[in-house]
């Protein structure tokens, strides 16, 4: 977001050309999911809603939406969220 | 995982609640201040989450800044433990002293056993013992067992060796008597002749006491007389004497051994069926299993657990398992040759058994006899032996 577009679209072409991974070199936001079972969410920029069957998660520049059954939040730091539960979908808006 | 649940309790957490409008806002606010929460739920218009103990004064501001309203519903971990015990003294206090107790009693001896006595009385060792300071209540670290070894030993000649254990509060002490040979009867000093033991051809008779009434090459009877106990050296008349030498003789034995031509045995189908008694004591056997032993022809095997109740052999339990394997007899052809071999084994260790152990074998003889039974095969054995015959016997009167 401190960044231009022109200084994003440059860094972008740069880990490509050094095939460097992107998460690191453009702020993106890291995801590993565990089947349906468990999401976590590096580099988040906090919880927007949080409910039992929908959790939305802003991330720099996007918003992500988890639905899912009985959705729990494991954990939560500044950097990282970890969701357990029944996941069903995630949506980036 | 395990260490950061363990590393949580020890900290100590709280259950809290977490109530309002903005309950997301307060949750980032608070990771953005370093408090992280976990095992966050929503149930029903509140938020359950854990969080460290020294954390929650911390949530105070962030509460009253995002309207939401926080209440603890429990408190886990050691810090709350102690604080409970804290308050309960009396627990505390009686569980130490219980420890205490516990390892104060274990000290000392309460049981002494006495183990491996034959002619000794236990009731006399153990009193020696406890004068030695073997004896309950004792501490056990008070015994000087290689001391009480000593004095045992050095007391009881019969002891051979001594062995003390300690396990727990029980002492054992393990005794091994001494196996005195019986007493010689060249050592009664009473009169006797030596007769033969054995009906022989004599070989060989050296006197050393009394006077020889047989000569070598002499065919002699069991029981007849070899060396007299009733000396008499021609001026003082007839002496009783302890007859004593050495008389070797030639010895014949025969015996006669068996075998059929058809072999019959049992032998185990390889059904079995178990059997469980249970002893109480000596009147009261309960079994379980079967009752009845459902096969005609069976062998049976038993092995039995002691259990001791309080060392109290009146009160024992025992439980006696027994194992009947079916069994069927299986008949098996001999040939001649083999069936000839087999009796002429059998009619050997009846002889070698008969045989003493300073017996030297001159001759083996065989012989298969006549038999009207064609299926049995008979062979006597006639083995010769050069062997000392003489025996000591009492003069009576």
């Amino acid at each position: 977001m401190a960044h231009g577009s022109g200084g994003r679209k440059l860094k972008s072409g740069i880990a490509r050309a050094f095939e460097l991974p992107r998460d690191i070199l453009l702020d993106l936001p890291r995801l590993t999911l565990i089947g349906a079972l468990q999401l976590c969410v590096e580099n988040h920029r906090g919880i927007i809603e949080y409910t039992g069957e929908k959790i939305r998660i802003n991330l720099s520049g996007q918003e992500l939406t988890v639905t899912g059954a009985n959705l729990a939040i494991g954990s939560i730091t500044e950097g990282e969220i970890i969701i357990e539960g029944t996941i069903e979908s995630l949506l980036f808006m | 995982m395990f260490m950061v649940k363990l590393w949580q309790y020890l900290r100590g957490y709280l259950d809290i609640s977490i109530k309002g409008a903005m309950v997301e806002k307060f949750i980032n606010l608070a990771t953005q201040q370093g408090i992280f929460p976990w095992d966050l739920r929503r149930i029903n218009g509140a938020v359950k989450a854990k969080i460290n103990v020294e954390d929650f004064r911390l949530l105070r501001p962030l509460a009253r800044k995002t309207q939401c309203r926080v209440k603890i519903v429990g408190r886990h971990g050691l810090p709350f433990v102690v604080l409970r015990l804290r308050q309960r003294k009396g627990l505390v206090v009686g569980a130490v002293l219980f420890c205490l107790a516990l390892y104060f009693l274990s000290s000392f001896i309460w049981f002494v056993e006495i183990t491996g006595t034959d002619k000794l009385e236990p009731g006399l060792l153990r009193e020696a013992a406890a004068s030695l300071g073997v004896r309950p209540g004792v501490l056990r670290f008070s015994i000087d067992i290689p001391a009480v070894k000593q004095e045992l030993l050095i007391e009881y000649d019969e002891i051979a060796w001594v062995g003390i254990n300690i396990r727990g509060t029980k002492a054992t002490i393990e005794i091994i008597e001494k196996k005195l040979p019986p007493p010689q009867d060249s050592e009664t000093g009473r009169p006797c002749d030596i007769v033969a033991g054995q009906d022989a051809v004599i070989t060989r008779i050296a006197v050393l006491e009394g006077m020889a009434v047989v000569q070598e090459g002499e065919t002699v009877q069991r029981g007849q007389v070899l060396i007299s106990g009733q000396a008499s050296d021609g001026i003082t008349g007839v002496q009783l004497v302890r007859a004593n030498g050495i008389v070797e003789g030639r010895v014949w034995r025969e015996a006669t051994g068996e075998a059929y031509l058809v072999r019959k045995y049992a032998q185990r189908t390889g059904r079995s069926a178990a059997q469980v008694v249970v002893k109480y004591g000596k009147d009261v056997a309960v079994t379980l299993g079967r009752r009845s032993i459902p096969f005609a022809t069976f062998e049976s095997e038993q092995t039995s657990k002691k259990l001791s109740v309080w060392r109290n052999s009146a009160a024992s339990v025992e439980i006696i398992y027994i194992r009947y394997f079916e069994t069927k007899i299986v008949e098996e052809t001999v040939s001649p040759e083999k069936a000839v071999d087999l009796a002429r084994q059998k009619a050997t260790t009846l002889l070698q058994d008969q045989l003493s152990a300073d017996a030297t074998v001159i001759d083996r003889r065989y012989e298969v006899l006549a038999s009207d039974d064609p299926g049995r095969i008979r062979v006597r054995a006639v083995i010769e032996t050069q062997e000392s015959i003489g025996i000591a016997r009492e003069l009576s009167g």
